[in-house]
């Protein structure tokens, strides 16, 4: 091994500040794990792979041929892409007007916060997300989104989970569609790349098309079709992407999107409130 | 004292002639030598406690698999360490899976989750400032800062130049004191 390249700055540990401390204790602890000796005693334990050269084609072929069996015999789709949106467009009524400036409240449906949540005000910077999701599971949702914003403030994946809820209460629950929207960019901000990217995605879609910014929402699909969110859900954005379209009456443009979107699989019945806005041009004589 | 010094002398081309050929004393040398290194690696890696065990058996495996194909010009830790950082990286891919399902249902592998390591409150604290890098500064700052290599060695670990090493180091380091600062 080559020695030790002469540019390169000491080590932290040959210093006498906080970090060199710190490793030198870290280094000193004795490190956990197995033994030398029971990790060989396993190891050597562990059973051959004695599977044939044609084992792994074989298996992938009878994956293959489940998951089509699995595809060919699914039910009917449900709407995927948040109730509220998908209600509207198989019910072929309009999309709905641009939301007023001004936050709704919110919704009648769900009951109001009962008393002042306690954990409102002890929430700590490392709130764990457990006690976020009893609060909101209690119909204290705004103590929830709270606990939620607390638990989010970190870089961890629990953290990146905890920001996503918050953005989901205040979207749904809390019936705040724009402070949603503000928390999904800042999840977009802090966690770009994290595991909840395309769910951060299509929610954004769906809060933009509550929103009535339509512009905004098909410049996201369109944005959203050419990466990760388009290969996982390509059908869904297309329906919608088909939906929108009809709604601002570019049936050109729409008809496109529905015929894309049977190329991909997406229902019949998902496309109809389009194809009633929208109907195919008589063939001539 | 670092894991594993730099002046520490590579393995020897008999131990490995005794492997490929089979012999299992040449493997239990092999796996004698290198066990801690492997463990040492995954675990600063961030692989978690529950994985810990069956990352480094898989590390061993991957070794005696791909042993009779390493080039004997390259360095046999150097290719060690690439083993180890690769199934670091899979096994935190895993475990994030897994914590994701079992946030989605919490039946599914609550014991695979988030169990802490038993060790001191020093590896637990250079863990958390550790959180604070990216999966690139964190390799160039494990394998400098805790494993005791060269610039030049990490260069060859992570297939890259030393120039790059070097800024990863820098910024690994600034993120670090950063995160002491703030007392985590």
């Amino acid at each position: 091994m080559a020695t030790s390249n002469p540019d390169f700055p000491p080590r932290l540990i040959e210093g006498e500040d906080q970090a060199a401390a710190l490793l030198a204790r870290a280094l000193a602890e004795p490190a956990p794990g197995p033994t030398e000796e029971q990790s060989w005693r396993t190891l050597s334990n562990r059973p051959q792979r004695s599977a044939p050269r044609w084992a792994l084609p074989a298996s992938a072929f009878a994956l293959s041929a489940a998951a089509f069996l699995v595809w060919f015999l699914r039910p009917p789709p449900a709407p995927s892409l948040g109730p509220d949106v998908w209600a509207r467009s198989s019910a072929a009524t309009p999309l709905p007007a641009p939301a007023p400036a001004v936050e709704s409240a919110p919704a009648e449906a769900l009951p109001a916060p009962k008393e002042r949540p306690k954990s409102l005000v002890s929430a700590k910077r490392e709130a764990d997300a457990g006690q976020c999701s009893q609060l909101a599971k209690a119909g204290q949702y705004p103590a929830a989104a709270a606990c939620y914003g607390n638990a989010g403030r970190g870089s961890s994946m629990d953290a990146e989970l905890a920001l996503y809820e918050k953005a989901r209460l205040e979207a749904k629950a809390l019936g705040q569609p724009s402070r949603a929207l503000a928390t999904l960019d800042e999840h977009t901000q802090r966690f770009a790349g994290g595991v909840l990217t395309t769910e951060v995605e299509l929610t954004r879609i769906e809060l933009l098309n509550q929103l009535g910014r339509r512009a905004e929402a098909l410049r996201a699909i369109e944005r959203g079709l050419q990466g990760a969110l388009g290969r996982e859900r390509g059908g869904d954005l297309q329906v919608l992407r088909a939906d929108l379209l009809s709604a601002s009456g570019d049936c050109a443009a729409a008809r496109e999107a529905v015929d894309l979107a049977r190329q991909v699989g997406a229902h019949a019945s998902r496309l109809k409130a389009t194809e009633q806005r929208c109907p195919a041009p008589a063939e001539a004589p | 004292m670092l894991a594993s010094a730099t002046s520490e002398v590579d393995v020897g081309h008999d131990l490995l002639d005794g492997c490929v050929a089979g012999s299992a004393a040449a493997w239990r040398g092999l796996h004698q030598r290198y066990h801690r290194t492997a463990l040492s690696v995954l675990r600063r890696m961030g692989v978690p406690a529950a994985h810990l065990e069956d990352a480094c058996q898989e590390v061993f495996v991957d070794v005696f698999r791909y042993l009779p194909r390493f080039r004997r010009e390259a360095d046999f830790r150097t290719w060690l360490y690439r083993i180890c950082l690769s199934r670091a990286r899979v096994v935190r891919r895993r475990a994030r899976l897994w914590s994701l399902f079992a946030r989605l249902s919490p039946q599914v592998g609550p014991d695979l989750v988030e169990q802490p390591f038993d060790e001191g409150q020093a590896s637990r604290q250079l863990a958390r400032a550790m959180e604070r890098l990216s999966e690139a500064e964190r390799v160039v700052f494990v394998l400098f800062e805790l494993e005791g290599l060269s610039g030049q060695e990490i260069a060859e670990v992570i297939e890259r130049p030393a120039a790059t090493v070097f800024r990863r180091l820098h910024d690994a380091r600034k993120r670090f004191g950063t995160a002491l600062e703030e007392g985590i």
